[in-house]
């Protein structure tokens, strides 16, 4: 070997020696300045989108080791990129997986309970609010503890009047099974329409 | 060839930086996030889906997300944040300390916001954990004064910031455009190593000081005994010789003045790595340094020399020997201490210096009969040159070694120790050539390590 051939190796071999110290420093500081209030965040992004996915399939879905994979990746990814698509799409699976449960639910026995609906329906917005809370937040950065307040508040809100919506549903389902399928579905439509409108113009109007 | 396909003309210029249009910075705006987007498809699909298939249970599920947008976008925010970085009072600190600069945000809406701020710095600041990367709420109509702060490891001007100030409103349904602040220059002191010298210097000729004099003049220190002569005072007649030689005899002593201290900073050349310095803690009164290069030595020997003498009451001028050839005008006390580590903190080495001239260098001090003090580490002819004429012009010269004892050329043949090991012999000799033309040359350990040299140039002095 040629001393311009040692002095070659040498310098590639400083130099990849450099790179793992330097990585190895950013690792140790990164570890350092890890704050807890985004970390907690993210892990309950992924948790309730995990139990959401668990509880909209039957339970012998539920344990298959495809499913539980599955649901697993979209949880984690809503929790590593919570700014990005990976919330919709973990909350489109759980969807999905809670409309072919259903199908396959009726087939066997009968209709989902109302109250499953209003604790994956909790859990989706909780998922929801935590990754939109989250989504600008890095791994690192510290939290003052009013956000975090503000944002129980508004869950707490929220959650408590779903499950009185869910209250009002049973209410309805118990008492007036009697209306005319036809009323239903235009006063569905109405509603729903309405309140699509709402929003699309609150998000198209300039804030 | 046609003059277009002339291959000179497509040469780059020497500047390294590609031409490009100025782009101004775009406003700041609110906009909407990807949440708001997820949580207005979520619910258009619930209810569209619950109405199609007759799902009261979609529907369910889309209504806390009904509930929560509605609630969220009742109050939006129209006008974006203001966010302004200033330097902290005195725009300096110490190495070791904490390098400080104040972010005021104002949030001009009667919403409540929040604000994240992600700021970057020089290496040689290490932002503070949650001073760097934090998150606050900002109450309605308020302003909030936060604090960018790190770890000054190394003196120097160093650039805090850029400074990104994103806000958010309405549970993260909204956010701002990314401001970004350009930040500002904190200047960090070197911290002197503590340097104690109990010699007097040669050439004290100024006013008044600490410095024995060769005049006459009312100190402690005694010259000779002296027939009486008309204007001498009546308090220094010595009593016993005046009665033992029946003629009135007086004590005369030496004068005590201050003299000229010129620091030479010889900044041509920069070897060895910068280790900067560990943050101080309570445990500890000094800060704990790395490694050295020659301008760390360079400046901390230069800062303690130059605070020692300024301090002790004489007047203490720095000249840079090198590309950029700055002097800082001779002064005395506290304040020009202070001046002199400003100063100091922010010399430069460019990375492809004009060789100073020695003669011109030289030119400049004629005039000085003080105390000249080199701080080099002795790798270039021309400081030798500089070193050599000055001792030759018979100034007292003191030259401080300020090469850093671990430097070495990276090993990169099996010869590099030997030649490293012959260039060390060559320099060993130019050290002895340089103190047979009587320049006193000493490395750097700091306190009290001139003293010895300090006394043989006073020994010469007076002999």
């Amino acid at each position: 070997m040629s001393d311009v051939q040692r002095g070659l190796v040498q310098a590639l071999r400083e130099g990849a020696r450099e790179r793992l110290k330097a990585a190895r420093g950013g690792g140790i500081t990164w570890a350092r300045r890890i704050a807890p209030a985004p970390v907690l965040l993210r892990l309950t992004v992924a948790l309730t989108l995990f139990v959401a996915a668990e509880l909209a399939v039957p339970p012998e879905w539920g344990a298959s080791g495809f499913h539980i994979a599955a649901a697993s990746l979209f949880a984690l990814a809503a929790a590593l990129r919570p700014a990005g698509v990976a919330p919709l799409l973990a909350i489109a699976f759980v969807l999905v997986s809670w409309l072919l449960g259903g199908v396959l639910d009726r087939e066997s026995d009968g209709d989902p309970s109302l109250w499953t609906a209003a604790a994956l329906a909790c859990l989706l917005y909780t998922a929801h609010a935590t990754a939109a809370v989250t989504q600008r937040l890095r791994t690192t950065t510290a939290v003052d503890g009013e956000i975090i307040l503000t944002w129980v508040r508004h869950l707490g809100l929220v959650l408590a009047s779903t499950v009185a919506a869910a209250g009002t549903l049973a209410l309805f389902t118990a008492f007036f099974t009697g209306l005319t399928a036809g009323f239903a579905v235009a006063a569905g439509i109405v509603a729903a329409v309405t309140v699509i409108y709402l929003l699309a113009r609150s998000l198209h109007k300039n804030p | 060839m046609t003059l277009a396909g002339d291959p000179a003309l497509n040469l780059r210029t020497d500047n390294a930086r590609p031409l490009r249009r100025a782009v101004a910075e775009p406003p700041v705006t609110w906009r909407r996030t990807p949440a708001l987007t997820r949580a207005v498809v979520l619910v258009a699909v619930c209810l569209l889906l619950g109405v199609a298939f007759g799902r009261v249970d979609l529907v369910l599920i889309g209504a806390p997300f009904a509930i929560g947008t509605a609630v969220l976008l009742q109050r939006r925010p129209v006008k974006p944040p203001e966010a302004r970085i200033t330097a902290m009072d005195d725009e300096s600190c110490a190495e070791g300390a904490t390098a400080a600069a104040s972010l005021v945000v104002v949030n001009p809406e009667p919403v409540a916001i929040t604000t994240l701020v992600t700021a970057a710095a020089d290496p040689w600041i290490a932002l503070h954990t949650g001073k760097g990367d934090f998150a606050e709420s900002l109450a309605p109509s308020s302003g909030r004064d936060m604090v960018v702060a790190g770890h000054a490891r190394r003196w120097g001007g160093h650039h805090l910031g850029p400074v990104h100030v994103r806000s958010v409103a309405c549970g993260g349904l909204l956010e701002t455009t990314v401001q970004r602040l350009p930040g500002t220059t904190v200047w960090v002191l070197p911290v002197p190593d503590w340097f104690e010298s109990a010699q007097s210097l040669p050439f004290a000729e100024g006013v008044t000081g600490v410095h024995r004099s060769r005049r006459g003049g009312d100190s402690g220190e005694l010259a000779e005994v002296r027939l009486y002569q008309p204007g001498d005072r009546l308090r220094r007649i010595d009593w016993r010789t005046s009665m033992r030689s029946q003629d009135l005899y007086v004590n005369a002593t030496l004068s005590e003045r201050d003299t000229d201290v010129t620091l030479i900073l010889d900044l041509q050349v920069e070897a060895g790595v910068s280790g900067g310095v560990m943050p101080i803690d309570g445990s500890q009164a000094s800060p704990k340094y790395g490694s050295a290069s020659i301008a760390d030595l360079t400046v901390r020997a230069a800062g303690a020399v130059a605070s020692h003498y300024a301090l002790q009451g004489d007047r203490v001028s720095c000249v840079e020997f090198g590309a950029r050839g700055r002097k800082m005008r001779p002064g005395a006390g506290r304040r020009h201490a202070a001046a002199t580590l400003r100063w100091l903190a922010s010399i430069d080495l460019p990375a492809d210096p004009l060789p100073p001239s020695p003669e011109m260098m030289r030119r400049q001090l004629s005039g000085q009969r003080g105390l000249n003090v080199v701080f080099t580490p002795l790798l270039t002819d021309r400081a030798l040159q500089l070193i050599a004429s000055l001792a030759r012009a018979g100034r007292p010269v003191l030259c401080v070694d300020t090469l850093p004892p671990g430097v070495a050329p990276p090993a990169r043949t099996h010869w590099t120790p030997y030649a490293d090991r012959l260039w060390r012999l060559g320099r060993e000799n130019t050290v002895m050539e340089l103190r047979d033309l009587g320049v006193a040359v000493e490395p750097w350990q700091g306190a009290a390590s001139l003293d010895n040299v300090l006394a043989e140039l006073n020994r010469r002095r007076y002999r």
